[in-house]
């Protein structure tokens, strides 16, 4: 077989998806049959602390961390950099060491940049 | 590109084991992998409901109660009889509710936990050794990637409710997963650095060659202790959840076992941290540091050293008042990330060019850091975020009101 042998230690993960998978379905099927079932207006109603809701349940909210997504999202990518970075570093030498020292004190301007500008300040 | 070979079960499997149970049937699988995932189900039913009751046990002894007591000795059978319970219990779903999301969601919350089990290495048990059901080479990047598909189930979950407060507490759980994430993400860095590996078996296996990351890594394991308490949303950390604010935030139309799925990979994942930090800093299975003591008991080690690291956790739930979301977010970007780049570059340090000049850099961060603070301490204002845990108010100094 000629399947990437790499990928393929990575399958397992497919086959535990899918009878975790299965497990909860058997679960929610055996409930399904104890549990009984009586509709009503009421009982599907959403919950608000027991008042009639008002209006409707998606209401426009303020997302206010789309900023701190921002920053998280370069740290993030910077951090697939850095694993693999991590293992061999001392193989490769001082010259690996300090460009990403480098690269780091970048980021980290970068971060202390957010900071100063308030990104990172919750209102 | 030669690699190694799929990985077994066993690391070692011993040569008495039939070829039957080693064989691989399906992706990599064999038998003695299904035999290892059904255990591992069963185990984390088990233990969710022993660690359900636990929890309340030592909830009501922080508080000067008793908690469960009267369902079996000690209450010990309360936690069978409420998953009775939740089994028999209608399932409500909100008539308003975008039906298809709204079941998904459950499944895309348990299941990342239920595959982050595959990495824990156990350690041994009598002939067994080294019980890990996939041992990864790249477990450190694996246990970051995969718990944080949760997110995606939780907001599904909030989103689809059709409900103010679920939609709410999805936002605020978003939030505060990917705040966490960048700090548990760079202590999970200083240990990779430490053990020149990604894989936990590897992790494991250094820190008994040489010593515990707890003390090679000390800031390391209490950043990385701190963010996965944040990423469970348990109590210090739990303005998502919030039941006395926000009425239990994603899962407030949940109800049933569907609402019971919900708390099992909770529940689980708060095993699950404690079974990582002991693993990544607590020398998974070994006895004591630098001491292999009756390595075929391995599993009672780790176990042992889980149990303890989930009691702190519980403790910390019923000792610390919830942090408002401004101090939850300052502590991630403003004190525990920076933490962690500072412990990660000296760690890079130390393994470079040794232990001197690792402990110049160390001196030179702590006095830039005290040059900080003086810089900044007659900016900073009066207390509105902050990250104090509590403020208390203080009795007043005069001692004319004691009448």
């Amino acid at each position: 077989m000629t399947v990437d042998v790499y990928a393929a230690v990575y399958t397992p993960v497919i086959v535990a998806a899918v009878v975790g998978v299965l497990f909860i379905a058997s679960t929610l099927f055996v409930a399904n049959l104890l549990a009984p079932r009586i509709r009503g207006r009421t009982k599907e109603a959403i919950y608000e602390c027991g008042m009639q809701p008002i209006g409707q349940g998606w209401s426009q909210m303020n997302l206010r961390y789309y900023l701190y997504a921002f920053v998280f999202l370069i740290f993030e990518i910077e951090a697939i950099f850095l694993f693999p970075w991590a293992v061999v570093f001392r193989r490769l030498g001082p010259f690996a060491f300090w460009e990403m020292m480098l690269f780091l004190a970048m980021l980290l301007f970068g971060l202390a940049y957010a900071w100063r500008k308030g990104v990172l300040q919750w209102e | 590109m030669s690699t190694e070979t799929p990985a077994a079960a066993l690391l070692d499997p011993p040569s008495w084991m039939p070829g039957v149970l080693i064989a691989p049937i399906i992706g990599g699988f064999s038998l003695a992998d299904f035999l290892g995932l059904f255990a591992l189900l069963n185990f984390i039913l088990f233990f969710v409901m022993f660690e359900i009751w636990l929890e309340r046990k030592v909830a009501g002894h922080i508080q000067l109660r008793r908690g469960p007591l009267h369902v079996g000795p000690h209450g010990a059978l309360q936690s069978p009889a409420d998953v009775l319970k939740l089994l028999t219990k209608e399932d409500l779903m909100p008539a308003i509710a975008d039906r298809r999301i709204f079941r998904i969601a459950p499944y895309l919350v348990f299941v990342p936990v239920f595959l982050t089990f595959l990495i824990i290495p156990w350690g041994g048990l009598g002939p067994l050794q080294n019980i890990v059901l996939r041992p990864f080479d790249l477990a450190l990047v694996y246990l970051v990637a995969i718990p944080a598909l949760q997110a995606i189930g939780i907001v599904m979950a909030g989103w689809s409710s059709g409900n103010k407060y679920a939609l709410l507490g999805s936002a605020r759980f978003v939030a505060q997963l990917i705040s966490y994430e960048l700090p548990m993400v760079v202590s999970l860095l200083g240990v990779a650095v430490m053990a020149e590996s990604l894989s936990l078996t590897r992790v494991v296996d250094v820190q008994r060659e040489t010593l515990w990351f707890i003390f090679l890594q000390p800031i390391g394991f209490v950043i990385f202790f701190i963010a996965s308490m944040a990423e469970m949303s348990r109590t210090p950390f739990d303005i998502a959840i919030a039941e006395s604010e926000i009425v239990g935030g994603p899962f407030i139309e949940y109800s049933g076992m569907r609402w019971g799925i919900f708390f099992l990979a909770e529940f689980a994942a708060v095993f699950l941290n404690a079974a990582l930090a002991v693993a990544l800093f607590m020398g998974g299975w070994q006895f004591l540091p630098g001491l292999d003591l009756l390595p075929e008991l391995g599993v009672f080690w780790f176990f042992g050293k889980t149990m303890t690291l989930i009691v702190v956790i519980q403790w910390a739930r019923f000792t610390l008042p919830r942090l408002r979301i401004d101090q939850l977010m300052d502590l991630a970007w403003k004190a525990l990330l920076p933490a962690g780049f500072v412990n990660l570059i000296l760690s890079a340090v130390y393994q470079m060019y040794g232990f001197l000049p690792f402990a110049i850099g160390l001196g030179l961060t702590l006095v830039g850091l005290a040059l900080l603070l003086l810089a900044y301490r007659n900016q900073r204002r009066p207390i509105p975020g902050g990250i104090q845990l509590v403020s208390v108010a203080r009795p007043s100094a005069e001692p004319a009101a004691m009448g």
